[in-house]
């Protein structure tokens, strides 16, 4: 298949999931802002935990001009809104290849963007978490029941992923040294996955379970291992298909199976450590697939700008 | 712009004492941030807010059927606030309650010291409907009767919160303090911003943990929830009860006794079961003991409790200790067991066995309350003020032929609240109903409760089957200690490890080449500038 079309459907996974982990993680902190309201660094927490920590422009914001510029603001590449709109850019390029239903869901969900972002303005940001998220359940509905399950599913599904990984690490990091059962309760039930751990561990959260649960449940569809082991699968299958193995499938392996084999005190132990590694590894397989797939001549201009060349 | 609370001191119902409003007028310390809050809000924006909270309960299931229409249960907007100081005698009076009504218990299905010693009739507790002879030295596991208690509490005139009525059975409501405090901080989150509110989703854990420790074995005890069904008005908090502890929330035909040992059916076959949380009466719980007919409940469940196999929570047989008779001797048994006076008081009243109270209800009756002994949810409730000479007249009539059958007590006039009312703020009547839980070491009391509001204008009936809503209720917690000195330095001890390494940055595709090349390829299929004058895509410059 096309380098652009697969570079354009990773990149239209990884944006849809990030939109939804993105309102998922806001919509932790924004709760345990009203649990405890005089915790004024969680705006900072927020922001670091983004990977935007260092700018000028974000220092030192409180939890609510967080909320603004991580969830509304269409013009910061990391927000959710931002993230919408990117991923209906990389889904305009692709409406002959995805599916009619995708392409409409993903494009009605940018028009009802604007609505959405000012009634949530009017009346507090978790009737637009909630709105993103079923927005973003339809789509991952429409992709796997009615694309066809071919290279470009897999680059998408991938690309989904590995931004689930990467995000789950980054809600992790922001977390993982507190105490609080509390606390845990309202991570685990940003992943979704409150109601799983409550079914398979009963009502005693603590923070070695529940850390243990997100990042090594095999049976939870949003856990850590669980989305790694999908990831390896999709590009184990792509670098088949396309000649030989490569080293971004060995990467997700090696990652999937240091959280599998660890363990569940040890993997709590380091616990900060563990998660900065799996964003780093993310990091790397994208660097990856993007060398690999992706490779793409650099846009040419024709330059009439010749002092550039005679300098 | 209205102001919401016009009008709202001017209102008939505003007599007594009102929740936020002193008696200038002016709102009270708690109150203040909320009341700021609401000030500048418009009635669209509160209209707004309701229906968002009306969907997410609707969404939720958070409903009750009204002539067989599934109705959101009402919340209302404006919380209900209880100071930290006042939060902190009631839980110690709620606490003391449930402690003496506890060793009341104990003691009337044992050895009976308190009757006795004459405290309480004999009688009194032997003639009581709810008190059945089938668990008569039974001591439960754990020795624990009373689980879970609901207590509930009305403010009176000179704004003293007094007890109405202890519910000792199983009360019910908790879910909504859950479901109401989880829904408020979605749809209203700014309310929350400058103040810290005690947190509610506590409550499960500590069930969890009082009905381990009341299990025959100490051991990953197995705990069910029992339901009459999903037709029950209750089933939503039994199955959040349920989810929320981890447990399996069974009906009556899930569960088995056999040789005095109860199991529950399960794919893998027969598993036992050490602690039933039951949500079905007592009439209900045992066709071998109680009512025959009953096909909610399980066969031989109290025999199996007798030989010590399986604990029920509460206890069968509490109902003597809640009774509306029983409730004017608590004052007592709390002085006889506890050995100190009752920090909350009780609503004065009558015991219409007694002839010198009998004849002064008796002239006061337009004045009073009339209440049968044994009725419960209002049936069979004379109210004097308005009821109709007839009524009064025939109340009197029943009550001399059976006077020990009724109590009367002086009509008390509930406080209000701000309630939203057809887009402003007006004065309604509420009570309050906070929860405890007792693990046989210590009593808990989820702080709050369940406050519900009577709706229509000067009702003091507050059933959510006759319009009644109800609110968030906020303890607010102690202000902190200004200058927690302690925090900071071991952050900087683990922070600088952290940040050694950069963070991560998010990736991003190739975003801006994308747009570069949209620009292009919109150049490309124009003919000329999109409207006269705009030269931007024009010539070399």
């Amino acid at each position: 298949m096309l380098s652009r079309i697969a570079e354009s459907l990773y990149w239209m996974g990884r944006y849809v999931e990030r939109a939804d982990d993105t309102a998922r993680l806001l919509d932790v902190h924004v709760h345990r802002m009203l649990a405890d309201a005089t915790d004024e660094r969680m705006g900072s927490t927020l922001i670091a935990a983004m990977g935007l920590a260092g700018s000028a422009e974000v220092s030192d914001v409180d939890l609510w001009r967080a909320t603004e510029l991580l969830a509304y603001d269409q013009d910061n590449p990391s927000s959710v809104a931002g993230s919408l709109r990117l991923a209906r850019e990389n889904a305009r390029g692709l409406r002959e290849t995805l599916a009619t239903d995708v392409w409409e869901a993903i494009n009605r969900t940018h028009h009802d963007l604007d609505a959405q972002v000012r009634a949530a303005r009017a009346l507090g940001p978790n009737l637009f978490f909630r709105w993103v998220g079923e927005r973003v359940a339809l789509l991952g509905g429409l992709i796997d029941s009615v694309v066809l399950h071919d290279d470009g599913w897999r680059f998408l599904t991938a690309g989904r992923c590995l931004e689930r990984v990467d995000m789950t690490a980054r809600l992790l990091a922001a977390v993982t040294t507190d105490d609080d059962a509390s606390r845990w309760t309202s991570v685990l039930e940003s992943c979704g996955a409150n109601d799983a751990f409550l079914r398979t561990h009963g009502g005693e959260v603590t923070r070695e379970r529940a850390l243990a649960f997100l990042l090594q449940s095999e049976d939870l569809p949003r856990s850590v291992v669980f989305a790694l082991r999908r990831a390896e699968n999709c590009l184990a299958e792509i670098a088949v298909a396309n000649g030989s193995p490569g080293r971004s499938v060995r990467v997700v392996g090696r990652a999937r199976s240091e959280l599998t084999y660890a363990s569940a005190p040890d993997l709590v132990a380091r616990a900060d450590e563990v998660v900065e590694g799996l964003q780093r590894a993310c990091q790397e397989v994208d660097e990856l697939v993007r060398g690999r797939y992706f490779r793409r001549a650099d846009l040419i201009e024709w330059a009439s700008d010749i002092q550039g060349v005679g300098a | 712009m209205t102001d919401l609370f016009e009008g709202y001191e001017a209102a008939p119902s505003r007599r007594g004492h009102d929740e936020m409003f002193d008696r200038f007028g002016r709102p009270r310390d708690t109150y203040g941030i909320i009341h700021d809050t609401l000030q500048p809000q418009t009635t669209d924006d509160l209209q707004a807010r309701t229906e968002a909270l009306s969907r997410a309960y609707r969404d939720r299931g958070v409903t009750f059927a009204l002539s067989g229409e599934e109705r959101p249960f009402p919340l209302d907007l404006v919380p209900r606030i209880i100071g930290p100081a006042e939060w902190a005698r009631l839980e110690a009076g709620i606490v003391q309650r449930v402690q003496a009504l506890e060793m009341f218990l104990d003691d009337v299905y044992g050895e009976g010291q308190v009757l006795e010693d004459g405290v309480v009739p004999r009688r009194l507790v032997h003639s009581s409907p709810h008190f059945h002879r089938q668990v008569y030295g039974l001591r439960p596991g754990g020795g624990v009767h009373i689980h879970v208690a609901g207590i509930d509490l009305i403010r009176d005139q000179e704004g003293e919160l007094r007890v109405l009525e202890d519910n000792l059975r199983s009360p019910s409501g908790v879910s909504y303090v859950m479901e109401n405090r989880r829904v408020m901080a979605q749809v209203f989150p700014e309310l929350f911003r400058a103040q810290s509110v005690a947190p509610v989703d506590d409550y499960p854990r500590h069930l969890l943990r009082a009905l381990q420790s009341c299990a025959p074995w100490a051991r990953e005890p197995r705990i069910v929830v029992l339901t009459p069904g999903v037709h029950n008005s209750a089933y939503f908090e039994h199955a959040l009860l349920a989810r929320l502890m981890g447990v399996d929330l069974v009906e009556g035909r899930d569960i088995i006794c056999r040789d005095d040992v109860a199991y529950v059916r399960t794919t893998a076959g027969e598993e036992r079961v050490d602690v039933v949380f039951r949500r079905i009466d007592d009439d209900y719980l045992d066709p071998l003991q109680f009512r025959p007919d009953s096909i909610l409940g399980v066969a031989g469940l109290v025999h199996a409790a007798r030989a010590g196999n399986v604990s029920i929570a509460n206890a069968v047989g509490n109902g003597v200790a809640d009774d509306k008779l029983m409730y004017s001797y608590v004052p007592d048994i709390i002085e006889y067991y506890l050995g100190e006076p009752p920090i909350l008081k009780n609503v004065e009243t009558h015991r219409l066995g007694d002839p010198d109270a009998r004849s002064h209800v008796l002239s006061h009756l337009d004045e009073m309350v009339v209440k049968p002994v044994d009725g419960s949810g209002g049936y069979g409730l004379v109210f004097g003020p308005t009821a109709s000479d007839e009524e009064l007249a025939s109340c009197r009539a029943d009550i001399e032929a059976d006077p020990r059958s009724w109590i009367a007590q002086p009509v008390v006039t509930l406080s209000t609240a701000p309630t939203l009312v057809e887009g402003r703020l007006r004065p309604r009547h509420l009570d309050l109903r906070p929860f405890a839980i007792n693990d046989g070491e210590k009593v808990w009391v989820l702080p709050g409760g369940l406050t519900r509001v009577a709706l229509p204008e000067g009702s003091l009936v507050v059933n959510s089957s006759q319009g009644g809503g109800s609110k968030d209720t906020w303890v607010l917690e102690p202000a902190r200690p200004p200058a927690p000195a302690p925090p900071p330095p071991p952050a900087p001890a683990v922070e600088p490890e952290r940040h050694d390494t950069a963070p991560v940055p998010l990736q991003f595709g190739p975003a801006d080449e994308h747009e570069r090349l949209h620009q292009q390829q919109l150049q490309q299929q124009q003919e000329g500038p999109p409207w006269p004058g705009d030269s931007s895509g024009g010539g070399p410059c």
